[in-house]
């Protein structure tokens, strides 16, 4: 199977899940390296995705088993350790919970944007995904940009039904401390140096915007 | 003369077609479908019906290589309206041996000859006359030979034949023929491995026709098993190797080698031009084999219409079935042609013995048929399966479902929100008996080591057949009787104030089918012991001397229960039958009694109930919609579907199945296909 048309179909079987989470946790230095930490939890879809997985095929689709998914996400994380300014840490798949997590530092804001880029025009199957840096930092304000609403084709209710009560989390953690925030969900925490974000990928699909969040600095 | 009288018999034979298709069909067909094309366009009511035909075209024809057929099935019944086919008249679907050649042959009236032919190959290579040699031959290699996609498939050099009032075409995969309006389509299974009348003779004359493997590859498939290298080939090979040689050691001996290994690689090299002229031969010779057989096949095949003195319609159960008027029905029987076919084509020769021509089966397996009718109605569809048992095997069948099933069973299966159950009993010691019979003698008949045989026979004398026949298993009820909340855990999230998170454990309930597998004990003394010993297993825990709990793991998302009690064994996931009511249900929750009673009549009951299955689906996995495209089309057509049998009559076993839709004044015919062509675009 080609690597793309698997990694689709890897996304397919998680929206076929309904219910799981994603969590996206960067950690900041202070030198604006860091690392990031992406989590996709399909725990609570576990028996649904345990059944799906004996099938070869499900709703028309011909599936990947779990060694093919295992095989994307290795070679995903080969592709991550040889771009510039990355440095792969860890990866896990925990085909129990089914729960997965790919870990990996940053010398630079941009460095993690354009690592973000090359993943994603990778396995863009349509070839038609549009680029643009999911963050900016400078000295006073970090932001998380809004994805452009034609990153998503899923606009009509009933293919939206599809991700049930799918979650989106974002936790930023800074060296700094944060002063305000422009999006009136997000959350600061207690010691002021983190910001966590949570919506739903239905509120996110219809509304691009949900996850877009300037953060300011004292 | 013998050329004016094979046009001879080719012109007589064209105008004797059978007044009625069937009695162009041999008795020795084991496998007959017979297709009332008429009754179904005029039950269809104008929906697509082609779609259905689909599994009769499955191109098995295409199994070992990719070389074309003629006529695609698929394309030819893609719209059965187009196809050219006479819709007023039945189609047979048959499998046979004519000569060496076995497949399946359809068999049908035209309406539009041009419109069929449409559906003919375009590259035809079109022969005047049979003694003229075709040009060429695709020989495909081996590596083209596997896993080669449709579209890389290669187009078949076939002859057209005019023969008579009607056309022939042929090619290695299939033979059409076209007489008037009678049409068949002869996909054969084994025709390039089709030994021409003089190997044959040669063979017999060497003793060399029986093949373990029923499958000569060497023979089939020279090109890929270096055929090509003929005694022309040999003897050029030696002549170039020699002087190859020669011109080396003068070389050597001269000194003008200094790289001895090179020019020895040079030297050991063969012209290709020997081998270009033997694969050239080799295409020759296969050209000529074309011809020779595809003479010889027309020459089998042109009276294929004819009608035989040995017809199907000579066996009073075909003729009978045929006279009923069906939809649709197929006919099977286990004979001799069958026997040859399997062998042939799948090396089966054990089954009758090696080194013997002629199929020798089982007595307990001689002269077994059955025939299985599908009939539209109004309000419903009906399945009806004869098997007409041979006088061997009767009596054991006869004794083996007398058997009824047990009472005390019903007590365990919840009838309030029933979604539907199967009901079996049968006494499958007495079973055993013939089919002990059978196997010993499979193994007999494999005669590579007899002792295996023995051996398995003597193994088999120290099994306890009473503890393995007769203690549960023959009267067994399996029931969907609901759905039960589950407790499920699974992972999540918690996050400090700093937003720093842990892993947590959270529990969800879901909704599962509850599954009720109630089982008779045959044997109390058995079934203690054998409860005994399961009850030790370290994964299972036991609750009480008569409750083993198999706690829910990553397979089973429930925990299973097996309980005892005093009159059946239970496996369920129904907590609270095996906890609060292990001695039955009271009555007012148990199965009703008209399905007690249904059960009671039948050795073999099934029903589903569609109404509260459709119902629960929706309500338990579709709570918040995403149902309706399939939903609705499902609920608003189909009725309960239910499966029964009959006691053996005579020597016939019946068994009926009912699809009941719910409108009863429409041909449920239509009512289906049209459910299913809303069905096919629910994605």
């Amino acid at each position: 199977m080609k690597f793309k048309s698997c990694f689709f179909l890897s996304l397919l079987l998680i929206c076929f899940s309904s219910c799981f989470e994603y969590i996206e946790e960067i950690t900041y230095n202070d030198d604006q390296s860091g690392t990031c930490l992406f989590t996709i939890n399909c725990s609570q879809s576990k028996d649904r995705l345990n059944t799906i997985f004996k099938l070869d095929t499900f709703m028309g689709y011909h599936l990947p088993s779990k060694s093919d998914i295992t095989k994307e996400i290795q070679d995903a994380y080969a592709l991550l350790k040889t771009y510039e300014g990355i440095q792969a840490s860890y990866y896990n798949i925990d085909f129990n919970n089914y729960i997965g997590d790919i870990k990996f530092s940053f010398d630079s804001t941009k460095h993690l944007n354009e690592a973000l880029k090359k993943l994603a025009e990778h396995f863009d199957r349509s070839g038609q995904l549009t680029s643009f840096d999911l963050f900016s930092f400078n000295s006073n304000t970090f932001k998380r940009v809004m994805m452009p609403s034609d990153s998503f084709k899923i606009h009509t209710p009933n293919k939206l039904k599809i991700f049930g009560d799918a979650k989106i989390t974002s936790i930023y953690k800074f060296h700094k401390t944060v002063s305000s925030t422009s999006n009136a969900n997000a959350k600061i925490s207690k010691n002021k140096k983190a910001v966590m974000l949570k919506t739903t990928v239905k509120e996110l699909i219809k509304n691009p915007n949900t996850f877009s969040n300037t953060i300011q600095f004292q | 003369m013998k050329q004016f009288l094979l046009i001879l018999t080719l012109f007589t034979f064209s105008f004797s077609n059978a007044q009625n298709l069937y009695e162009s069909i041999p008795n020795n067909s084991f496998n007959v479908n017979y297709v009332n094309l008429g009754a179904l366009n005029s039950k269809s009511g104008g929906e697509d019906w082609s779609q259905l035909m689909q599994p009769f075209f499955k191109e098995s024809h295409y199994y070992y290589h990719s070389k074309k057929p003629i006529l695609k099935m698929n394309d030819l019944f893609k719209n059965l309206n187009e196809s050219g086919l006479d819709m007023n008249a039945p189609m047979y679907v048959y499998n046979t041996m004519i000569g060496q050649l076995n497949g399946t042959i359809y068999l049908f009236k035209l309406k539009d000859e041009s419109k069929f032919t449409s559906f003919i190959g375009k590259t035809e290579v079109t022969v005047e006359s049979i003694d003229e040699p075709i040009e060429a031959v695709e020989t495909p290699y081996y590596d083209e030979y596997y896993y080669k996609e449709e579209e890389e498939e290669t187009t078949p050099y076939f002859l057209k034949k005019n023969v008579g009032n009607g056309v022939m075409y042929l090619c290695e995969k299939q033979v059409i023929g076209i007489f008037g309006d009678v049409a068949y389509i002869f996909n054969i299974t084994n025709g390039d491995s089709y030994l021409l009348e003089s190997e044959l003779a040669e063979r017999e004359k060497n003793n060399d026709l029986d093949n373990d493997y029923g499958y000569d590859y060497t023979y089939a498939y020279p090109s890929q098993t270096e055929g090509y290298k003929d005694s022309i080939y040999l003897a050029e090979k030696e002549a170039f190797r020699i002087k190859s040689d020669s011109l080396l050691y003068s070389n050597l001996n001269n000194g003008n080698i200094t790289n001895y290994e090179q020019e020895a690689e040079k030297f050991e090299s063969l012209d290709p031009e020997i081998t270009a002229r033997a694969k050239a031969r080799l295409k020759e010779r296969e050209a000529k084999k074309f011809n020779e057989k595809f003479e010889e096949w027309a020459t089998l095949l042109s009276n294929l219409l004819q009608a035989k003195p040995e017809h199907i319609g000579n066996d009073r159960n075909f003729l009978s079935t045929y006279k009923s008027n069906h939809d649709f029905f197929a006919y099977t029987k286990l004979n001799k042609t069958y026997l040859n076919v399997i062998s042939k084509d799948f090396g089966m020769t054990y089954l009758f013995g090696r080194n013997k021509r002629e199929p020798e089966l089982s007595e307990y397996l001689q002269d077994i048929s059955s025939i299985y009718s599908i009939d539209f109605k109004d309000g419903k569809a009906e399945l009806n399966g004869v098997t007409n048992l041979n006088q061997k095997l009767l009596p054991s069948m006869k004794t083996a479902y007398s058997l009824k099933q047990s009472k005390n069973l019903f007590k365990y299966i919840e009838g309030t929100n029933l979604q539907g159950y199967f009901s079996f009993a049968v006494n499958s010691f007495e079973l055993t008996k013939p089919y002990e019979k059978i196997y010993f003698e499979f193994l007999k008949n494999m005669g590579r080591n007899t002792d295996l045989a023995t051996g398995a026979e003597l193994f088999w004398s120290f099994i306890d057949k009473d503890m393995l026949f007769n203690t549960i298993g023959n009267q067994t009820i399996v029931a969907v009787t609901g759905y039960a909340d589950i407790k499920m855990n699974y992972i999540s999230y918690d996050y400090d104030d700093n937003f720093e998170r842990t892993e947590t454990k959270e529990e969800r309930l879901v909704k599962q089918p509850k599954v009720v597998i109630a089982t008779a004990i045959n044997s109390v003394e058995n079934a203690n012991k054998l409860f005994e010993i399961i009850s030790k297993f370290t994964f299972f825990e036991k609750i009480n001397d008569n409750l083993i709990k198999v706690p829910s793991n990553r397979n089973f998302k429930t925990n299973l229960f097996i309980l005892k009690t005093k009159d059946a064994i239970i496996f369920t996931n129904d907590e609270v039958l095996v906890t609060k009511y292990p001695n039955g249900l009271p009555s007012k929750d148990q199965i009703a009694s008209s399905e007690q009673k249904f059960i009671l009549s039948h050795n073999f009951a099934a029903k589903t109930f569609t109404d509260p299955i459709l119902t629960g689906i929706r309500n338990n996995y579709f709570a918040n919609g995403g149902h309706e495209k399939w939903y609705t089309p499902l609920y608003n057509g189909l009725g309960d579907l239910e499966m029964y049998d009959e006691p053996i009559k005579g020597n016939q076993y019946t068994l009926h199945a009912v699809v009941n839709i719910k409108d009863i004044s429409s041909n449920s015919f239509q009512v289906l296909l049209k459910m299913m062509n809303q069905l096919k675009n629910v994605h």
